[in-house]
């Protein structure tokens, strides 16, 4: 039957759940249903196919033969399917260079999808090679012989011991001394053949039980050639078991008789605990083991039980799968996060090992004995240069083990500031406590060393910077800074600008770097100030006070337009500059415990961030898009004056430690590739489209692993869809549930910028700026962020003890709507948009965000649901000046309230807010708005009005979170000392005493103004929620519940309120909750369900009811499914997203 | 993160430990019953999968009311852990898939069948839903298969079930043995989780079908006509959700002070964590005793002859500090409703 309404699923990402290694560059992984090929040299997928139907591949095995074909079982559930894979590398080779057409591919199915009764763990092609037999094991201790060309059942052998298995491995390939080592939810191993010894009840009798785990066994694996079994399990634990057979010929070769198996004994030979949560597979290769696990670690060990190696870089929980090429050289693995990667297993010896050298000044007079280094830096990969104590300056080859003394001046002693010119040529600059500068430049192929001095301050030279080859920063005494134009060829020095550093503890320039005429400045106080050159101006004219904390800025650089800055805060932040102005666009910390950062670096042409830094005792470099430690030198802990220098892929670190210059040398820990990247570590909750086109979308996504993520759904160079990250925000400290979008005032036809508000645990509201350049770059940029009942974001204890009423912080944000008020109201500036949120503590919470300030208002909030608030919805009803904006929210209690919000609350919400206080700064608390209740079905009314009374005393505060930019003419007068930075950001936050008793005496004064009309449309929660206008004063709402039920109410709002017409239903719509619905049209709905069933319905309404009938019913790949979101690409085709466990896009056509 | 922490996020959680059940389910059986009225008329149950023995404990309470001598009532509950003994609960360590198992069950009736068996019985769950919810289809079926050899005809049988993608080809089995299905979700069963009961009543097996241990019962499957993958056919049961809305909300985030001048007391858990199978290894992680990478030269004991004078080499410890990176995800309770739904109070 030719379905006119069809969905037609695109594309799908999750678990990584299995993975085969094929030759030298191809890895094949099982995602959901479809079976991916990844080229190694390419890190690309260059061939998808949906081979499993509705199913889930768990593996994928290969059978051997000599041709260039291929030929795999792949099964999954209860499913199994042979499929034959061309390379078209492999026959059309000629010996030139490889392109794409080489890696292009085609997987062609051999025997149809074959259901059988029970769960597949095991199968396995059985020998001779001609036999077309494959040995499944099933999923209570059974196993199938199986004729897959002619889909046939041959054979089926049942076990005495029919428990429920977690896991079966096949051993030998002849059905006749076929062995299974089957794992059982009993935490045993039991060993059995199908041509073993059977019972009276026909069923056959173990060999073997291997006991001893203390949980079920999530894995068996066997060695032929070390005879050897290992198991891994829920009790954390690998056991290694050696098999000894009383019949002494060679068994490495060949299979190991059923005979020799009933004569076994065997041992525990090793308890392995490596990982910290449950393991759920491991390996045994020639020499070693790998073994993945829960957290999300890949351990190589030896067979002596000692851990070789530990990948780390999955995100979240869970590498599932695990696969390595028959040569041993890699691992790859596959995760929770979507990613596959790729490890290489030579083992440490030849890889990553450190040489560290301890240098020894020269010891030539007597003078020098107790002299001792006082700063190192690297001139070029081998060339050190150290200024001593004593004011000796050395130059020391590392190679030639070369000394050169460059200078001996007692001017130099004690104290000297040096700096490295960044260009090519061989220039070092000293600065002395006299305020000289002297610098050094080699000049030839052999080279000559010229010095030059100049007077350049009346006192200490604080610090030197080199901006650039020419240009050279200095600080002087009280915060003189000197920005130098220097001539190489002439040996020259002039001074260009002349800049103010305004006082801090510490008073001198930490970090700097120039951009678009603008000079950016770090102190040792955490601020980051930005000069204008070629002003006459000597102060900063933006400055963003203490934004790295006291520690200091350490690094600043500029990429791409942006400016990136880095500090001992264990942050690194991005900025825009644009006309001298710079606007804070993100903050990232790098990792928990990883707080001193000294440095970073743009690898990879902007692809990758390179963090340099200390964390505790060692040196350690991160890689930000590897999620992992290129390296870790333990050098004892953060070191003062330090370098480090790349040549490929070798690293030489040098550092001053008391006394002693140590240079040490290694490699990068270049071990991994990633062949698909990672999605997010936990289940994504929400996802919103916002972009979309016939071609690809550009999706965000909020997760339990505390990010969002904006990533494009687009095809690769082979025509795979793929996905990839654009930009992944931290900034949450819980679980993300809930995303919203709304245009931004600054959203223009040629740059699409949106809001999005991000919320989710521990009740934090985020607010992001997202401007899509292009299909491959986004900027974000963070406006604000918020937390119920948090009147700080850095509370001071005084503040606390104020806060008379604390909010619960285990409120939990559950949705998030959002509208623009000016397309409800033209008369609204663009900036302002009204946000509803549904929170757990039963609160419905309505705020108004100024995108231009970039605060966000409480604005109304009720607790009229009693229970906890699930969905949230913005209706706009429009109809010229009385246009009304109503919210629908809903609750676990089946529940569905509707809420209007006037042009005038709003009004009178933002003109009280932007009011100059106290302070004259922008900040008023708002009065709660309480919802006034008109509704005839309650039956504890009373309570209600008590619970509104008691409302009326939680006097909620506005966070304030504010960007510290300080306009040049404010800072003018205002001292940037400690104390002044505190009041200012006290005022910045506008808490003061008079403030807070000024807010309570405004709480008195509580309008009851908004009704509510309400309505039961559900046994339990409601999750799903949405509306689309019908005509005139009508609309359309749909509900999806956890009850499975759908229902879709046709409503009238007009001023005399809400109205039902009619109601349609639904009850059992899906056969688990409802977790989504959409409006395609006012007559075609769409329904998502952790059934896993994407549903397209018809809307028929008539006078009397609405008739919803199934028009088309689409299973979705993705597990747990949380959320939709859909977007119209055109009359006759929408494209869907779902999000789970992974996330898929649907098309739509035929509306 | 306090140890109250728990009690704000999960009312039942404290108020299970404040009304001494050893777990919340509790809860969830104490309201299966406000509905269907499960106890009228019970006299002889079997609690499959009993341990920590929350629902022996409500079994108990409802059926012998407090009467610890009521000869009358007896009451069954199997595990193959040992849990800790409940007044007026025979307890039975033993396999729900062995025949031996039922007829020690029904010795202890004296030859006379269950009139309800419940079954909370649930697997440690994996992640991957798929197999998480196979296998939970198959301890439920593997109950139901014990039940169909203790439960009198007309019987009561009510077993946790997870409401995943394949739940209806569960109902059309169970159909088959009960005229009476219904997929009840507790209050006390949160919002997210895929966690729910099947309350299967007036027990009527098929004609002739002779009760049989030594095949285990495996699910339906999807088939053109009654239960199709894709299309409109499916059997899909009816959905209760506990019809009392004043109760307390699982999903709701409550202040410690629920009631007012009842001043919040923090209680510890009833009864910890029966001896779970990863104890030893935590053991070992709490004292930084798991395996670490080793220095590859110490390793393979030799002794390597060393070029420079002061110079040392050593493998470096890359991964030899704590795993930082893994740490906040792994231990922040806040996202693991679901699975704290399924282990219970064991987390602690």
């Amino acid at each position: 039957m030719e379905q006119k309404h069809a969905i037609q699923g695109d594309f799908m990402t999750g678990p990584v759940t299995a993975l085969h290694t094929v030759g030298d560059n191809i890895v094949l992984a099982g995602i959901g249903s479809y079976l991916h090929s990844f080229v190694i040299s390419e890190q690309k997928s260059n061939s998808c196919l949906l081979v499993l139907p509705c199913r889930c591949i768990h593996g994928i095995r290969e059978f051997t033969n000599e041709t260039d074909v291929h030929t795999f079982a792949v099964f999954g559930e209860k499913c199994v399917t042979v499929v034959d894979y061309h390379s078209a590398a492999q026959s059309g080779k000629n010996g030139g260079p490889l392109d794409h057409s080489d890696y292009s591919i085609t997987i062609t199915t051999r025997a149809q999808m074959t259901e059988f009764e029970d769960w597949i763990w095991d199968a396995v092609f059985l020998k001779p090679k001609d036999s077309c037999h494959l040995a499944l094991a099933l999923g209570h201790n059974s196993v199938i012989l199986w004729d897959w060309k002619h889909a046939r059942l041959v054979e089926k052998v049942s076990c005495v011991e029919s428990c429920i298995l977690y896991c079966a491995k096949f051993i030998n390939t002849q059905w006749d001394c076929l062995i299974l080592a089957a794992g059982t939810v009993f935490n045993e191993i039991l060993l059995w053949s199908p041509k073993g010894q059977r019972s009276q009840s026909g069923h056959v009798n173990v060999i073997k039980s291997l006991k001893g785990h203390q949980g079920v066994i999530f894995s068996v694996d066997f060695s032929h050639q070390k005879q050897m079994m290992c198991s891994a399990s829920d009790d954390r634990s690998i056991r290694l078991w050696q098999f000894s057979f009383d019949n002494h010929s060679n068994l490495h070769e060949t299979e190991i008789p059923l005979e020799s198996w009933e004569n076994s004994s065997y041992t525990c030979v090793h308890v392995l605990y490596g990982h910290s949560a449950r393991v759920w597979d491991v390996r045994l290769l020639t020499c070693k083991l790998v073994s993945v696990g829960e957290d999300s670690t890949c351990c190589v060990w030896n067979y002596e039980g000692d851990v070789l190696q530990k990948f780390k870089g999955h995100r979240g929980k869970s590498i599932w799968s695990l696969s390595v090429d028959e040569k041993e050289r890699y691992v790859v693995t596959g995760g929770g996060d979507a990613s596959v990667r790729l490890w290489y297993l030579s083992s440490r010896s030849e890889r990553s090992n450190y040489i560290t050298q301890s240098l020894q000044l020269q010891q030539t007079s007597s003078e020098k004995e107790d002299d001792y280094p006082r700063s190192v830096s690297l001139l070029s990969y081998n060339e050190i240069i150290i200024i001593t104590n004593k004011g000796f300056l050395y130059l020391h080859d590392i190679e030639k083990e070369r000394w050169l003394t460059l200078m001996n001046d007692p001017d130099y002693r004690s104290y000297t500031v040096m700096s490295v010119a960044p260009a090519q040529q061989s220039c070092v600059v000293l600065g002395n406590i006299h305020g000289k500068l002297r610098i050094f430049l080699a000049e030839g192929s052999q080279p000559v060393w010229k010095s030059k001095d100049w007077n350049i301050y009346d006192g200490k030279i604080m610090s030197i910077h080199w901006l650039s080859g020419t240009r050279l920063l200095t600080t002087g005494p009280e915060g003189g800074i000197k920005l130098w134009n220097f001539d190489v060829d002439t040996l020259n020095l002039e001074l260009d600008e002349q800049y103010i550093l305004p006082e801090c503890k510490q008073r001198w320039v930490s970090a700097a770097s120039l951009s678009h005429g603008s000079l950016i400045c770090g102190d040792r106080g955490g601020t980051i100030h930005i000069y204008q050159l070629g002003s006459e101006f000597r102060n900063p004219s933006q400055s963003f006070p203490k934004i790295h904390g006291k520690t200091g800025v350490t690094n600043i650089i500029c990429h791409k337009g942006n400016v990136y800055t880095s500090g001992r805060d264990g942050c690194y932040r991005v900025f825009s500059h644009d006309d001298g102005h710079m606007t804070l666009l993100n903050t990232h910390r790098v990792y928990k415990g990883f707080e001193w950062i000294d440095k970073l670096q743009i690898a990879d042409d902007g692809a990758d961030y390179h963090i340099f830094g200390f964390q505790s005792s060692d040196f350690v470099l991160w890689s930000v898009n590897r999620n992992q430690k290129l390296l870790q030198i333990p050098c004892g802990g953060g070191h003062r004056s330090w370098d480090c220098s790349f040549r490929g892929d070798h690293f030489r670190f040098v550092y001053q430690k008391t006394r002693e210059v140590v240079v040490c040398d290694t490699r990068l820990e270049q071990n991994q590739l990633k062949l698909k990247n990672a999605l997010h570590g936990r289940e994504i909750t929400c996802v919103k489209i916002l972009d979309a086109n016939t071609e690809g979308c550009i999706v965000a996504t909020g997760s339990e692993d505390t990010s969002v993520q904006i990533s494009a759904i687009r095809c690769n160079e082979f025509g795979v869809k793929e996905i990839v990250c654009l930009e992944h925000l931290s900034g949450h400290i819980s679980s993300v549930r809930a995303l919203s979008l709304s245009p931004s005032s600054k959203d223009s036809i040629n740059k699409k910028s949106t809001l999005m508000f991000s919320a989710g645990g521990r009740a934090q509201l985020l607010v992001w700026r997202l401007t899509i350049r292009d299909s491959t770059s986004i900027v974000t940029e963070n406006l604000c962020m918020h937390m119920i009942g948090q009147t700080q974001k850095k509370g001071k204890t005084r503040m606390w003890k104020l806060q008379q009423i604390k909010l619960n912080p285990e409120t939990r944000f559950m949705d998030l709507s959002s509208v623009q008020l000016s397309s409800v109201w033209s008369d609204f500036p663009a900036h302002l948009h009204l946000l509803a949120s549904a929170c757990s503590d039963a609160f419905v919470r309505f705020y108004i965000f100024t995108e231009e300030k970039k605060e966000l208002i409480p604005f109304l909030e009720s607790s009229l649901h009693e229970h906890c608030v699930l969905k949230v919805c913005c209706l706009k009803r429009q109809c010229g000046s009385d246009s009304v904006i109503y919210i629908l929210s809903a609750a676990t209690d089946g529940c569905i309230a509707f809420w209007k919000v006037n042009k005038k609350d709003i009004h009178e919400t933002v003109k009280k807010f932007s009011q100059p206080n106290l302070d004259n700064r922008i900040f008023e608390t708002c009065s709660f708005v309480k919802c006034d209740i008109h509704e005839s079905s309650a039956n504890n009314f009373n309570l209600r009005e008590d619970l509104l009374d008691k409302e009326s005393m939680w006097g909620v505060l506005p966070s304030n979170h504010k960007q510290h930019i300080l306009k040049s003419d404010d800072r003018n007068d205002s001292q940037c000392s400690d104390e002044g930075q505190v009041s200012n950001k006290e005022q910045d936050s506008g808490m003061s005493v008079a403030n807070m008793e000024s807010n309570s005496s405004k709480e008195n004064s509580i309008q009851r103004t908004k009704h509510v009309f309400f309505m039961k449309h559900h046994q339990s929660g409601v999750n799903g929620l949405d509306y689309i206008h019908l005509q005139d004063d009508d609309y359309l709402i749909a509900s999806g519940g956890d009850d499975n039920a759908l229902v879709v109410t046709s409503v009238r709002i007009n001023s005399e309120g809400v109205k039902v017409i009619t109601t349609g239903s639904y009850l059992c719509a899906h056969s688990t909750e409802i977790t989504g619905v959409k409006f395609l049209s006012p007559s075609k709905l769409i329904s998502v369900s952790i059934d896993q069933r994407l549903i397209l319905w018809s809307v028929n309404i008539t006078e009397s009811r609405i008739q919803l009938q199934q028009m088309s019913c689409k299973f979705v790949c993705v597990a747990d499914i949380s959320n939709i979101d859909c977007q119209k690409l055109n009359n006759d085709l929408f494209t869907v997203v779902i999000s789970g466990e992974g996330l898929a896009t649907c098309q739509i056509h035929g509306i | 993160m306090g140890k109250s922490s728990k009690d704000k996020r999960d009312v039942y959680y404290r108020l299970a430990k404040e009304e001494g059940w050893r777990a919340r389910s509790a809860f969830k059986l104490l309201q299966i019953n406000e509905d269907f009225n499960l106890f009228e008329g019970v006299k002889k149950v079997v609690d499959l999968c009993a341990a920590p023995g929350s629902w022996s404990q409500v079994l108990a309470r409802k059926l012998r009311g407090g009467d610890v001598k009521n000869d009358d009532v007896k009451i069954v509950a199997v595990d193959l852990q040992a849990m800790a003994p409940i007044p007026g609960v025979i307890q039975l360590q033993g396999d729900i898939t062995k025949k031996s198992t039922a007829q020690e069950i029904i010795s202890h009736f004296e030859g006379e069948k269950a009139d309800l068996v419940v079954c909370d019985g649930a697997p440690d769950v994996t992640g991957l839903h798929d197999i998480d919810e196979y296998i939970q289809a198959q301890l439920l079926l593997a109950a139901l298969n014990i039940t169909t050899h203790v439960l009198r005809t007309g019987g009561t049988f009510v077993a946790k079930i997870f409401r995943g993608k394949d739940v209806t080809l569960l109902y059309s089995q169970l159909r088959i043995f009960f005229p009476l299905v219904a997929i009840f979700k507790p209050r006390s069963s949160r919002n997210s989780s895929i966690e729910a009961f099947v309350v299967c009543q007036n027990y009527s097996p098929p004609a002739g079908y002779i009760p049989n241990m030594s095949n285990p019962l495996l699910d339906h499957k999807y088939d053109t006509d009654y239960n199709n993958l894709e299309g409109p056919n499916r059997v899909i049961v009816p959905f209760l959700a506990c019809g009392d809305l004043s109760g307390f909300d699982s999903d709701r985030t409550y202040p410690l002070n629920l009631e007012d001048g009842k001043d919040y007391v923090y209680h510890p858990p009833t009864q910890g964590p029966i001896k779970p199978p990863y104890e030893e290894a935590c053991q070992l992680r709490k004292t930084d005793q798991l395996a670490k990478v080793v220095d590859p030269k110490k390793a393979s004991s030799e002794s390597s002859d060393k070029s420079k004078g002061d110079t040392t080499t050593k493998g470096s410890s890359i991964d030899s500090l704590p795993d930082c990176l893994d740490e906040d995800l792994e231990f922040d309770p806040s996202e693991q409703d679901v699975l704290e739904d399924l282990t219970e109070l064991q987390i602690g």
